[in-house]
């Protein structure tokens, strides 16, 4: 996944290997969690909505 | 309300991609670190929610043990923003240990470091746990005063944290901003790291309405249950 996301990243990797996939896995962990909470809340407000039916 | 809500997630995906375009479209590579000193523009953002949210969490904590007794609705939405803010801490906080330790492994070599930066965050985020385990898990009717309380400790704490590199010797950078002569980042890098603190803030809040929305319709389910089940009650004793 990460050598999918440099490739679409303007920056060739001019650091180490290294320091370039943690560039890459933070900000695919910074989109992940607040986006996979926000899809968290959107779940439990539709679920309750649709038990109060 | 609904309307003005989703206006809000609109604006705030805007100003998201636009500070994405410039944490990694515009902005420089640093002159030491190269490319991965954008973690940068999305830790620091973090860092700054992760300080800020546990006061709105702290002030609706303070609300509801106030009006408990007075005023049991307006206690019982006071929880909720209480509650609702202390999971976007939660959320915030976990970025910033994540990407901290990311960044300390390509910059320092190391995972983590044991000084009283990255320890006294730890110990934030292990509050906000206990918040949370506290409120899902306790039975007693004292749930929502014994989370308080974790709050009043969580908002001791981030002075802490805040200080902590100004008091101790750390092996976390020195302060980047408000940090004296030698602080700050070059001009060129200050559009990227304003318009993500703009962005994250605004995303903060937004997931804080957002969570606060679903804490009420929980809430005002669970009167409704009860309601019934008195109603319930009243007539099978008729």
């Amino acid at each position: 996944m990460i050598t999918a996301i440099s490739m679409i990243l303007p920056f060739s990797p001019n650091d180490t290997a290294l320091s370039y996939r943690h560039l890459v896995l933070s900000y695919v962990l910074v989109f992940a969690i607040q986006f996979g909470y926000a899809g968290y809340i959107a779940l439990q407000r539709a679920r309750i909505k649709s038990n109060s039916k | 309300m609904k309307k003005l809500l989703w206006l809000w997630f609109f604006a705030t995906f805007a100003v998201l991609a636009y500070g994405f375009y410039l944490a990694i479209f515009v902005a420089p590579a640093d002159a030491e670190q190269g490319n991965v000193f954008r973690i940068f523009f999305y830790h620091v953002p973090s860092a700054i929610m992760a300080l800020v949210f546990p006061y709105v969490n702290f002030i609706a904590a303070l609300f509801y043990l106030g009006l408990r007794r007075k005023n049991p609705l307006g206690a019982l939405k006071a929880d909720a923003f209480a509650l609702a803010a202390a999971e976007v801490t939660l959320v915030f906080t976990t970025i910033c240990l994540a990407t901290g330790i990311l960044w300390g492994k390509a910059a320092w070599g190391i995972w983590w470091a044991w000084d009283a930066r990255l320890t006294s965050l730890l110990l934030l985020w292990l509050l906000y746990v206990s918040y949370l385990l506290v409120r899902r898990f306790s039975s007693t009717g004292q749930t929502q005063t014994l989370a308080a309380i974790l709050s009043v400790f969580a908002a001791v704490d981030v002075p802490i944290v805040y200080m902590s590199i100004r008091w101790w010797r750390t092996q976390h950078p020195s302060p980047v901003f408000f940090g004296g002569q030698d602080s700050g980042v070059d001009p060129s890098m200050m559009p990227a790291f304003l318009w993500n603190l703009l962005a994250w803030a605004m995303w903060g809040v937004f997931l804080i309405s957002f969570r606060y929305g679903l804490e009420r319709m929980r809430q005002v389910r669970a009167q409704s249950i009860a309601m019934h089940a008195i109603d319930a009650g009243l007539e099978g004793n008729a």
